[in-house]
């Protein structure tokens, strides 16, 4: 059962209802008698003379009229159920069918190829180096091309079928490495034949790349022709983008940094529209000289990240400054980080007013039922299919939670042996969600933090006396920068 | 820094604000503040707490503190919990409800048409009418027009055609025929231009029959292949021939065959419903009393169905329910009819937007999600609602409105911010003219000289 939560900001008390879904500006009198009812004094002589003692004592700073004002609220609050303890426990009860998973890949908006595992840079923090033990050991292998080419047929099939409700949205190629622009060839040939698949079709696809740019200037022409969407990897200037060297240990800044010049003098139009920046935060740069340097260089934002949370031990953790929303540079830098999005999340949870779309609208009174935890419905955000033909659900999960492969040309997607395989995962953490005040907000996938080495499970689990803390955290800011609500609200619309 | 009073409107409240009319709904406790503002101080204090950016919290200056008229608005408000003063150093953040839309496929298809296919998710109940020529039916007015308001089955001599199921098979080929809520079938079911071709393709879904009462047949094949089905419920209409051995007869045929059923009566006045009850009273039976606008009733509507002050506010709203009605029409949302002739509407009282022999299932539903017609027919897109405080509180618009060519079934006046009863209140008519083509025209100049004498210059 989940209780209100009282949270207090700097300069103002507030409570949460779960069962109601509103935080509300509180009164000392509220939590006061929330507090008194909590205790379940069933003497009612007992109550009596609890309540005119510390109404003796709240007398001194609240006046009759305002302390008989706010009861008189609270009970008001307390008949519309405010504060009814909420059951949870069917909220985290959901499941994931075959079927669910077959919709999920007809509707497949990212498909990744992990084009080769070879990488012309050497950096330190790169989680298929020495500091991650999640990942298999790098050998070195290209995608082979044919086995690329099954895929796409397959995903063809169930792009065109009618259980594909994303007509005529784009759907994403990914290339990724590695470094993907040292097997070319593969990227070349599987574009030609992916523009094949959109003629014979009304598919659309759009190519993204993510380069270390270290070749770029040997392929831009390729990229640019293909309107690839191009994300460069780069942490900052010279002095931040220390861990991104070659194998020698040299440093790679100034080879990318002639490269992105080259092709922003060739294709100019291309660099406005299509390209992007990706940096890892690390403990030798700082969010804020990262932000300035892609602005004042290149006059475009950039996309931080901090190391994956599976590094071991604490090395390269990220300890620099976040943002000072003061500041409109970086109130402009937040609302296109993964903060903001948190912050939408948070909003969306713990409000009544967010609707996903129109059957939302038309199924308001729906009491919906979730999967717990954070992870994701297996293909629903994207297929990450890696050098060796592992199919994962992302590139950032390590390599033992492969959910199909690709082998002797034949692709395998067991749909009910996946349902099966994260069911057993969800029931069996299910249990400890129920009682957890993050369960309506819980953005912590099981398959990359909580399921550890040794098969066991844990988390960041929130309990009632630590509830109030995360809500001080979103509030604080949100109180001192309100303007962030209009904007996060109006403005993030996730896909 | 120092400590300043803050109004605030509390997160659980409802408002709305219409040319100097205010609502603020109370959703916990249903009670209600509406008031036409003519204090120009009020007006400015309330159009402050109401601007975007506030979010419903502003400082008040003691100034406004001491002005009477403020003063007791801001009492009225924190008697009701409708919004409340707090002293403190720093404003606080009161999260205003505004609705937020995720993903809004209109504004997608606007950029990118094929999107349009998309929408075939929205679908929800399809209405399948078939050919009723032949019926024990006598109401000419019932037969014509029935089918505009209430699900009575069709009948127009001008279409003499059966519409193939086969036809209606190849349009919804496209679609996941299973998120699908509700199939209705009606019309004659028992006669001969019905076949069980539909049954086979809806295996899976949920399909009531409509039929006329006297059309259905107990000993025909119909009745005796229906029971080999699973999934299946029946309406069965009665017009004012009330012939109880049928009535008792397909009672005793659906309880025996346990069968969900309904029967659903057509009154037109007063009288009708009290035949209605002392027919009922005698006997078990589920059962619902369907009012029926026969152009010659319209007192029998006004003295039963417009809505009153009463009926609006004692709905018990749920908030998301409020917020739902700002963008889609409950009521026709996702809803899809099919006439004998093959034209496709979304409802029965607008053109078509579509046909089953020509157009495509995409075409269809762009000319559906583009426009105002009827899943998007909110009441803030017509007039006089258009200017009502209370238009998401309301329930949407029905075929009624439609088919009487009045958009407002309710005794309110938005124009003068009066109730029927209260004193200084004109109809509506009073402040426009309806027109079949343009719908309501408000007559501005006719308002204001209204407004001035009901409310006064300030």
């Amino acid at each position: 059962m989940h209780k209100t939560t009282f949270f207090s900001t700097e300069y103002n008390k507030y409570m949460f209802s779960f069962n109601k879904k509103y935080i509300l500006l509180s009164h000392p009198v509220f939590e006061y008698l929330f507090n008194s009812d909590q205790d379940k004094k069933n003497d009612l002589d007992n109550q009596l003379n609890t309540l005119t003692k510390e109404r003796n004592i709240n007398r001194e700073i609240y006046s009759n009229s305002e302390y008989d004002y706010y009861k008189r609220k609270y009970e008001m609050l307390k008949k519309a159920d405010y504060f009814l303890e909420k059951n949870c426990d069917s909220f985290v009860d959901g499941l994931i069918s075959h079927q669910d998973i077959n919709f999920e890949l007809c509707n497949l908006r990212a498909l990744v190829f992990e084009v080769t595992e070879r990488c012309n840079l050497s950096c330190a923090y790169c989680f298929y180096g020495d500091h991650y033990k999640q990942y298999e050991e790098r050998h070195d292998k290209d995608f082979n091309i044919e086995d690329a080419k099954i895929v796409l047929d397959y995903m063809k099939e169930k792009w065109t079928s009618e259980y594909n409700e994303s007509i005529g949205k784009e759907i994403y190629i990914g290339f990724y490495g590695g470094e993907p622009l040292l097997n070319f060839d593969f990227v070349k040939e599987l574009v030609n034949y992916i523009k094949t698949i959109q003629q014979q079709t009304k598919l659309k696809f759009r190519f993204n790349m993510t380069t270390n740019a270290v070749l770029l200037d040997k392929y831009m022409d390729f990229l640019v022709n293909n309107n690839f969407s191009l994300t460069i990897s780069l942490d900052g200037d010279k002095k931040n983008n220390c861990y991104r060297t070659f194998p020698n240990k040299k440093s790679s800044f100034d080879v990318v940094l002639k490269n992105i010049k080259a092709l922003i003098k060739t294709h100019s139009a291309y660099f406005k529209e299509s390209v992007m920046f990706n940096a890892v935060l690390h403990d030798k740069n700082d969010l804020i000289d990262v932000q300035n340097f892609t602005r004042n260089k290149f006059n475009k934002s950039i996309r931080c990240t901090e190391v994956n949370p599976l590094l071991v031990g604490n090395s390269f953790l990220y300890k620099g400054r976040f943002f000072n929303l003061d500041k409109s540079e970086d109130m402009h830098c937040f609302l296109e980080s993964s903060d903001a999005n948190n912050y939408n999340l948070f909003l969306q949870n713990y409000s009544k007013f967010h609707f996903e779309d129109f059957n939302d609208l038309y199924n308001y009174d729906l009491i919906k039922v979730f999967i717990p935890t954070g992870t994701c419905v297996p293909f629903s955000r994207r297929m990450f299919i890696n050098a060796h033909g592992k199919i994962l659900p992302c590139e950032t999960i390590g390599h033992e939670f492969s959910i199909g492969d690709i082998v002797n040309g034949e692709i395998n997607i067991d749909t009910k042996s996946i349902a099966d395989k994260y069911n057993s995962y969800f029931i069996k953490i299910r249990k400890r969600c129920k009682t957890c005040y993050k369960i309506n907000f819980c953005g912590q996938c099981l398959l990359l933090q909580i399921i550890k080495d040794d098969g066991t499970m844990k988390c960041n689990k929130i309990e009632h006396d630590m509830h109030h803390k995360l809500l001080e955290q979103y509030y604080s800011i949100i109180e001192k920068h309100p303007e962030l609500y209009l904007k996060i609200w109006e403005e993030i619309h996730y896909v | 820094m120092s400590k300043k009073k803050y109004f605030y409107i509390e997160q659980y409240v409802y408002s709305n604000f219409v040319n100097n009319n205010i609502l603020l709904y109370n959703t916990f406790t249903n009670k209600f503040i509406d008031v036409f503002i003519t204090n120009k101080e009020l007006l400015n204090f309330i159009e402050r707490v109401l601007l975007k950016d506030n979010l419903r919290t502003i400082d008040v200056s003691q100034e406004e503190l001491k002005n009477v008229i403020i003063a007791k608005f801001i009492n009225k408000c924190r008697d009701l919990f409708i919004a409340d003063i707090i002293e403190s150093d720093s404003k606080p953040f009161i999260m205003s409800p505004i609705p937020k839309l995720n993903q809004n496929i209109r504004e997608s298809i606007k950029g990118n048409s094929e999107h349009v296919l998309n929408a075939k998710n929205m679908i929800k109940e399809l209405n399948y009418f078939i050919d009723s020529k032949k019926t024990l039916c006598t109401n000419i007015k019932l037969k014509a027009n029935g089918y505009k308001q209430i699900l009575f089955p069709f009948y127009n001599a001008e279409i003499d055609k059966q519409l193939e199921f086969l036809t209606i098979e190849k349009f919804l080929f496209d679609m996941n025929i299973q998120n699908i809520e509700k199939i209705n079938i009606i019309g004659n079911i028992c006669s001969e231009n019905y076949n069980n071709e539909i049954l086979v393709f809806f295996k899976n879904n949920f399909i009531q029959f409509h039929t006329y009462y006297l059309d259905f047949d107990l000993n025909g094949t119909f009745a005796t292949e229906i029971l080999k089905t699973k999934n299946k419920s029946f309406v069965f209409w009665i017009d004012n021939i009330i012939v109880e051995d049928q009535i008792l007869k397909l009672n005793e045929f659906v309880i025996k065959n346990n069968i969900y059923s309904i029967f659903k009566f057509i009154v037109t006045n007063e009288h009708e419903v009290n035949q209605v009850i002392e027919f009922t009273n005698t006997i078990t039976l589920n059962y619902e009393l369907i009012p029926f606008f026969n152009q010659t009733n319209i007192d029998f509507f006004e003295n039963n169905i417009f809505n009153t002050k009463k009926d609006i506010l004692n709905q018990k709203l749920n908030e998301r329910e409020i917020f739902s009605k700002m963008y889609i029409n409950i009521l026709n949302y996702g809803k899809l009819y099919f006439l004998p002739n093959g034209a496709i509407y979304s409802n029965l009282n607008i053109n078509p937007i579509g046909n089953i022999i020509n157009d495509e299932l995409s075409y269809t539903l762009k000319n559906e999600v583009l426009n105002d017609n009827a899943w998007f027919k909110t009441r803030d897109t017509i007039l006089p609602c258009k200017n009502c405080i209370y238009q998401f509180i309301c329930p949407p618009t029905t075929n009624y409105e439609k088919f009487i060519n009045k958009n407002n079934l309710c005794h309110y006046n938005p124009y003068i911010a009066k109730w029927q009863g209260e004193e200084g209140y004109v109809p509506v008519e009073k402040c426009g003219t309806y027109t079949k083509e343009k719908g309501f025209v408000v007559n501005k100049r006719k308002v204001n000289t209204l407004n001035k004498q009901i409310w006064g210059e300030e």
